[in-house]
């Protein structure tokens, strides 16, 4: 069953000709239990998109436009009051860095708490039980102990777990977790990645989950989004995306990158570094770092086109066949 | 024979602890580093793996004489150094050099891209000023920059041409050694590739040894002939690359090894990765015994000798250039594959 459906959710900022997209036309759709993965390299848009999503943006610095669709309502149009009542209960979110989303001078106890009865009234012995009951559903050991502890005397691997128990204390049908591992150490990764996994089985979860990864996306996620620039350059079933990349830049980024099981002489970086906002090219916004850019590529944006009639879809004109249209603006 | 380009022995670096004591206790340390005995040769890239806080940065700090060393001895290029006495250090400097994780602070901002290029000769000695500007040019060309950029600053660089200007500060006076800390951790993957590439052709085209430290496997697969594996400030294992990824003979070797997410391959089953208990345990609460047995899933399958807590393990020369310190390295490979 379709949980959230995004629909040509854009974020730019400035006004008129003095302004730059930093998520460009998002579109996607997710069912529960389900797993989707965003990857791209900084820059590309990952977590304003997250953050968009949740409705977490600025809305005074940035344009938003475009749909998110949760559960039948549109996020971009709820009351403040309303989106604040969703986020934290039926839609979480767990950052890269779990330091700096803990405070640092309350115990753990007392933050799971607070987090608890900032939407649900409840006696403080109701929540710590239920804190207790999250802590230990997330791993983590000794759990009343834990409670007691200030964030300063937890691991990284255990400040992400109790992230990761705030999050799920009301059993959210969505959570969206950016780089959630990506400050940690390889087993504690192994780590938290089961258990997200668990949850999400268990709880017939949702989750977008944003990474650099391509091997944490192979291993997680049902569908992916490579980003480039804030444009989704290809998207599709996890596996199929990565068997058969269709788009220059998916293939660029599988082959940069060496592998612990098979053995390459020279790897075969991408020219050049991703642009910034303000100075990406016209039409194709890879083409100054393409190997394969042909004349039209300048003109316009590629559009998406779909590969072998699957829900594999790929923005190249290498592979749609046309020439682009000139702009008539 | 060639000398080894970096030679250390039973070296130990102890840290202050801020373990809360009592009042009329002495401050107490903790050893982050303890009896490391490595080598490399010329021509070869050893990588430095190991869990955070399992004492890399430290090691490598101690190399080029940035953290003072409780004991041990350093050899660099057949001259032993010590680096406290101020005459070694300037040795030191010429002989063994840097380069750090992150690009945008390891650079002087005001200063251009020519000047920092131009301070290890001056530092050093080793050029005429009249001669400095093309040694600097002919850098700047070595690691994959425009010679006319020298003029720049470093605000004018992307992370990646900041990490060939770090390097290019590095190798200016052909060190025997370069202790590299991270050094693609921070750039974004489709321009490590960049760096990787060049790194390699600095150890084949000019001989180029260096410690290669990092985070991540594959990468030090790749780019390095050998590897050593750090636990809890010790070293674990050592061998070939390609043989220690495929074979470990220590357990947390293979643990580390199998929780590398990778894509799969087509039509394989992924195997299952050994998930290891817990986190690593602090330096002020080494595990007695095999200071890995708290985590060890070996441990566990062989129904946790009694060796395993009593006895610690040495790191023991194997066959075919390899080291364990664990007491079953032939188990490991085989074992991991049911773990
Ligand atoms: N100056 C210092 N004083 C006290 N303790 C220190 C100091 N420097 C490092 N340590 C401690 O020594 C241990 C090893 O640290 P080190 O930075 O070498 O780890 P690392 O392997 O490089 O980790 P990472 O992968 O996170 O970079 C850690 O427990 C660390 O907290
Ligand atoms: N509020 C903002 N104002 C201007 N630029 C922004 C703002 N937020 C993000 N950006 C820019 O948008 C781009 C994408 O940022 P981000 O979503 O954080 O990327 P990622 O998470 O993929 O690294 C970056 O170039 C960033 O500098
Ligand atoms: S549209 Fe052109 S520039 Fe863009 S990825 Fe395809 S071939 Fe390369
Ligand atoms: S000696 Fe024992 S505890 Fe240590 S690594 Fe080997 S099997 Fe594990
Ligand atoms: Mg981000
Ligand atoms: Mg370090």
């Amino acid at each position: 069953m379709e949980l959230l459906r995004v629909d040509n959710l854009s974020v730019s900022v400035g006004n008129g000709p003095r302004s730059a997209a930093i998520v460009d036309r998002l579109s996607f759709q997710l069912s529960r239990g389900q797993c989707l993965g965003i990857v791209g390299e900084s820059g590309s848009g990952k977590s304003t998109a997250a953050m968009a999503i949740m409705g977490l943006l600025d809305k005074r610095s940035l344009n938003v436009s475009g749909a998110v669709e949760f559960d039948g309502q549109n996020l971009l149009q709820l009351s403040p009051k309303r989106l604040r009542d969703l986020q934290g209960t039926e839609i979480a979110m767990v950052f890269q860095d779990p330091m700096s989303s803990l405070n640092p001078v309350l115990r753990i106890g007392d933050q799971i708490i607070e987090c608890v009865q900032a939407h649900r009234k409840q006696p403080a012995k109701e929540a710590w039980s239920r804190a207790i009951e999250v802590l230990s559903q997330v791993g983590m050991p000794d759990p009343e102990g834990m409670l007691k502890r200030y964030p300063h005397q937890l691991s990284g691997g255990q400040r992400q777990r109790v992230m990761i128990a705030m999050a799920i204390v009301f059993k959210p049908r969505l959570l969206i977790a950016d780089e959630p591992t990506t400050a940690l150490d390889l087993t504690i990764q192994a780590q938290i990645l089961d258990l997200l996994k668990a949850l999400s089985r268990d709880l017939d979860m949702a989750v977008v989950l944003i990474t650099h990864d391509l091997g944490v996306v192979s291993q997680m996620s049902d569908e992916v989004i490579v980003l480039y620039s804030g444009r989704d350059v290809e998207r599709g079933p996890t596996e199929q995306v990565l068997e058969s990349p269709q788009h220059p830049y998916t293939i660029g980024l599988l082959s940069a990158h060496p592998s612990l099981d098979a053995d390459q002489d020279r790897l075969t970086p991408i020219p050049g570094a991703p642009p910034s906002i303000w100075e990406r090219p016209s039409g194709c916004a890879f083409r100054d770092r393409c190997s394969e850019a042909v004349g039209n590529c300048t003109e316009a944006t590629p559009p998406q086109v779909m590969i072998d009639k699957s829900d594999h879809l790929v923005a190249c004109y290498l592979r749609s066949g046309t020439t682009p249209q000139r702009k008539t603006a | 024979m060639t000398n080894p380009a970096l030679n250390i022995e039973n070296l130990s670096v102890e840290f202050a602890s801020s373990a809360p004591r009592g009042v009329f206790e002495a401050p107490s340390t903790f050893r982050a580093l303890n009896n490391i005995t490595l080598s490399v040769n010329p021509g070869e890239v050893l990588g430095l793996i190991g869990e955070s806080g399992s004492g890399k940065t430290t090691l490598g700090k101690a190399i080029v004489g940035l953290v003072e060393q409780s004991s041990g001895s350093l050899v660099v290029n057949g001259e032993a150094l010590d680096a406290t006495k101020p005459s070694d250090r300037r040795k030191l400097a010429r002989q063994v050099q840097m380069v750090f994780q992150d690009p945008y602070s390891s650079l002087h901002p005001r200063k251009t891209v020519g000047y920092t290029l131009a301070e290890p000769f001056r530092i050093q000695k080793t050029a005429e000023r009249s001669n400095e500007m093309d040694l600097v040019q002919a850098l700047l060309e070595r690691v994959g920059l425009n010679p006319q950029h020298a003029a720049r600053f470093p605000q004018h660089f992307s992370g990646g041409q900041r990490q060939r200007i770090a390097i290019a500060r590095a190798i200016a006076n052909s060190p025997s050694i370069i202790v590299a800390d991270e050094p693609v951790s921070a750039l974004d993957v489709s321009v490590q590739a960049q760096i990787l590439n060049l790194l390699d052709e600095l150890r084949t085209q000019e001989n180029m040894a260096m410690l290669f430290i990092s985070h991540d496997l594959s990468v030090v697969r790749h780019l390095c002939q050998r590897i050593a594996v750090m636990y809890l400030g010790e070293i674990v294992e050592t061998g070939p690359s390609k043989a220690l990824s495929a074979n470990p003979r220590h357990p947390y070797t293979a643990a580390l090894m199998s929780a590398v997410p990778r894509v799969k391959a087509k039509n394989k089953a992924r195997s299952k990765p050994i998930v290891l208990k817990g986190d690593v345990p602090s330096h002020d609460a080494i595990p007695c015994g095999c200071p890995f047995h708290t985590r060890c899933w070996l441990y566990e399958q062989k129904g946790r000798p009694a060796r395993c807590r009593s006895e610690i393990p040495k790191l023991v020369e194997q066959a075919e250039d390899r080291q364990s310190a664990c007491f079953f390295p032939e188990d490991v490979a085989v074992s991991a594959e049911g773990a």
